[in-house]
């Protein structure tokens, strides 16, 4: 390519996508290969065990016997609570993933520089890196779910509802992811003390989403914010899938269509405005200095 | 009718940068003007803290500036990022950047993706870069088990894969030892003879680096530039006239150093010892005189006035200040002391 104004290269197509689609998709694949070696490549595996395995268990073992000490354990409490915490795994690995990513890349890595100085966005390459998190902690709930079965949780006569998990699945993934993105462009703004904000962030949405007790038990107006959260619906879209009991209160109550849209508008509104949240979060870091600069140092 | 004008590699005007820190702001830059043209190896050159660092950042689209314009073969740098960043590429030294987990070359395939290119194209590239970098021997080896020069090498090769016009080098060779900066600097000199127009701005805080490699170089301190042009522009301004040492076996008797001085275009004729010590010159054995010129050219005239009186040249050099000199004249302290004032 000769050097002359007006003649700068275009974008490349990938496969049949074009223009900024092209970009975002290869970054996008680029960046999960490189979170899988990141998050794949544990050098012992005492320490995957502990991190996907043992350390989930741990924590449904921690919740039932609370639930017993209550007096409150029976099997739809059981299967309550090993769907919502399974889920968790994935919900937690999304919400912070975009964020540690970010951070990663600036404070450990300290590649965002010439990342952030290639043609792609950070947003894809935040996506990436944050699914594959998320899908590694499905290897988690897979595990949890594993434990729930030998409990005697009532799985669905006739396997999960497919149908319903291929509609929700996506959707709360996508719900989650979008939520994450808007933290990360939080976060990125702040110094590097902004690694907890994320982990805040998801353990009270853990508290808040109906993931160990039913909505009922918050206050009234905290309730309405539980409603309103995706994630509330993305779990009990998932308990419906897989579960033969029906939810206590009213995240039993709500009909699965209207459980449905409930969860397809949430996510919609997410992705209306997380990416933009997410490039004024970037921009507001390039303005202060922040992006390609260690801050603990 | 309109002139078409060919739009600079870099052209800024009026950057300023100010951070705001927890002191009260602190000012990086104050004003920059700055035009480089295609195909120039560009020098910004000062001590730690003169803002030579944020001046790239802002032009690598990495940073905001808090006033001015600049733009990058006529895009411009705030407004038209993603179009600069497929003509731009960066490095900058003294940094352990790098995914250790991963090997030399799924890092550089991983950044041949992001800078745009289909995947067979990127990895041609990736093979044809370490190959240039002479490091294809480690291309399957972890990055943190890398060397500092072996991390830089292959940051200039990340760097070459997207072919940018522009190359902008943060002092990329600290850190280094010679034989690693030598490499860095004949691969950044072969990466421009490649194709015409290709332009590099480096910055540096060692004089020799500079002088050795930059068409031109500005000078700058507490984020102003302080001057601007050729290494033997800048040289001229602190020693505006041409000075050369003449040696010679003897100065003859009859020689009077004030018939040099008479001459045309002489401004001052001054003899040493070959030890350096001032002497009268005249009936002494290997004599230096310092000779002072208008211009080069006349030069001449002393040669042949010494010639005809019997005198036997031994050696004529070009006397030039270092740009260190130059250095001290304009920022009043040495860059050394400069560093130590600004790191303390």
């Amino acid at each position: 390519m000769p050097i002359s104004a007006g003649s700068a290269p275009g974008v490349r197509p990938f496969g049949p996508l074009r223009g900024a689609a092209a970009d975002a998709a290869r970054s996008l694949v680029a960046s999960a290969r490189l979170a899988w070696a990141i998050e794949g490549n544990w050098a012992e595996p005492i320490y995957l065990a502990a991190f996907l395995i043992i350390r989930p268990l741990a924590f449904l073992g921690l919740f039932l016997a609370v639930l017993n000490i209550g007096g409150t354990l029976n099997v739809a409490t059981i299967g309550f609570v090993v769907i919502g915490q399974a889920v968790f795994q994935i919900v937690s690995a999304a919400l912070e993933g975009p964020t540690h990513a970010l951070l990663d890349d600036r404070e450990r890595y300290r590649t965002i520089r010439y990342i952030f100085a290639t043609p792609s966005s950070l947003l894809p390459v935040s996506i990436g890196r944050s699914l594959v998190k998320a899908s590694i902690a499905g290897f988690s709930a897979l595990i949890v779910i594993g434990a729930g079965v030998l409990l005697g949780v009532p799985m669905r006569a006739g396997g999960p509802d497919i149908l319903l998990l291929v509609a929700v699945l996506p959707l709360g993934l996508l719900s989650v992811v979008g939520i994450g993105i808007v933290l990360g462009g939080i976060c990125v703004q702040l110094r590097n003390d902004a690694w907890a904000y994320p982990q805040a962030v998801s353990s009270t949405v853990f508290l808040l989403c109906g993931a160990i007790f039913p909505l009922e038990v918050l206050p009234g107006p905290v309730q309405n914010i539980a409603a309103a959260l995706p994630i509330t619906w993305w779990i009990e879209g998932l308990r419906r899938a897989l579960l033969s009991t029906t939810s206590p209160g009213m995240l039993g109550t709500m009909p699965t269509n209207e459980l449905l849209l409930a969860l397809a508008v949430g996510t919609a509104v997410i992705w209306l405005i997380a990416p933009r949240l997410f490039v004024m979060g970037i921009d507001r870091a390039r303005e202060k200095g922040y992006l390609d600069r260690n801050t603990a140092s | 009718m309109s002139e078409s004008i060919a739009p600079a590699a870099v052209h800024a005007t009026g950057i300023g940068r100010v951070f705001q820190a927890k002191g009260g702001p602190v000012t990086a830059l104050d004003g920059i003007d700055l035009r480089i043209e295609p195909g120039e190896l560009f020098g910004v050159l000062g001590p730690n803290g003169a803002g030579k660092s944020t001046l790239i950042k802002i032009l690598s689209t990495l940073l905001l500036p808090s006033t001015g314009s600049a733009s990058i073969f006529g895009l411009d740098v705030v407004t038209e990022t993603a179009r600069v960043r497929r003509i731009m590429n960066l490095v900058a030294g003294g940094d352990f950047s790098g995914y250790g987990l991963l090997t030399v070359r799924e890092q550089l395939a991983m950044f041949a993706q992001f800078y745009g290119l289909p995947y067979r194209e990127g990895m041609a590239k990736v093979d044809a870069q370490l190959a240039s970098f002479g490091i294809e021997e480690i291309r399957d080896r972890k990055i943190s088990a890398l060397s500092t020069g072996q991390r830089q090498k292959l940051n200039f090769a990340r760097s070459f894969l997207n072919d940018p016009w522009i190359l902008f080098l943060d002092e990329p060779t600290i850190g280094l030892d010679v034989s690693a900066a030598r490499d860095v600097r004949d691969r950044v000199r072969a990466f421009q003879a490649e194709q015409p127009g290709r332009t590099v701005l480096l910055t540096t805080h060692y004089m020799a680096e500079a002088d050795e490699m930059c068409d031109r170089i500005a000078i700058v301190d507490h984020g102003r530039i302080l001057a601007q042009g050729t290494p033997t522009e800048l040289k001229r301004m602190v020693q505006k006239d041409a000075l050369f040492i003449v040696g010679v076996d003897a100065l003859p008797a009859a020689m009077s150093l004030d018939s040099l001085r008479a001459l045309p275009g002489v401004l001052s004729v001054a003899a040493r010892d070959s030890d350096g010590s001032d002497a009268s010159g005249v009936g002494s054995p290997t004599v230096r005189l310092a000779i002072g010129l208008k211009e080069d050219a006349a030069l001449g005239g002393v040669i042949s006035t010494l010639a005809a009186s019997g005198a036997h040249l031994q050696e004529i050099a070009k006397s030039e200040p270092t740009l260190e000199e130059v250095f001290v004249q304009l920022v009043g302290r040495g860059i050394t002391e400069s560093d130590e004032s600004t790191n303390g």
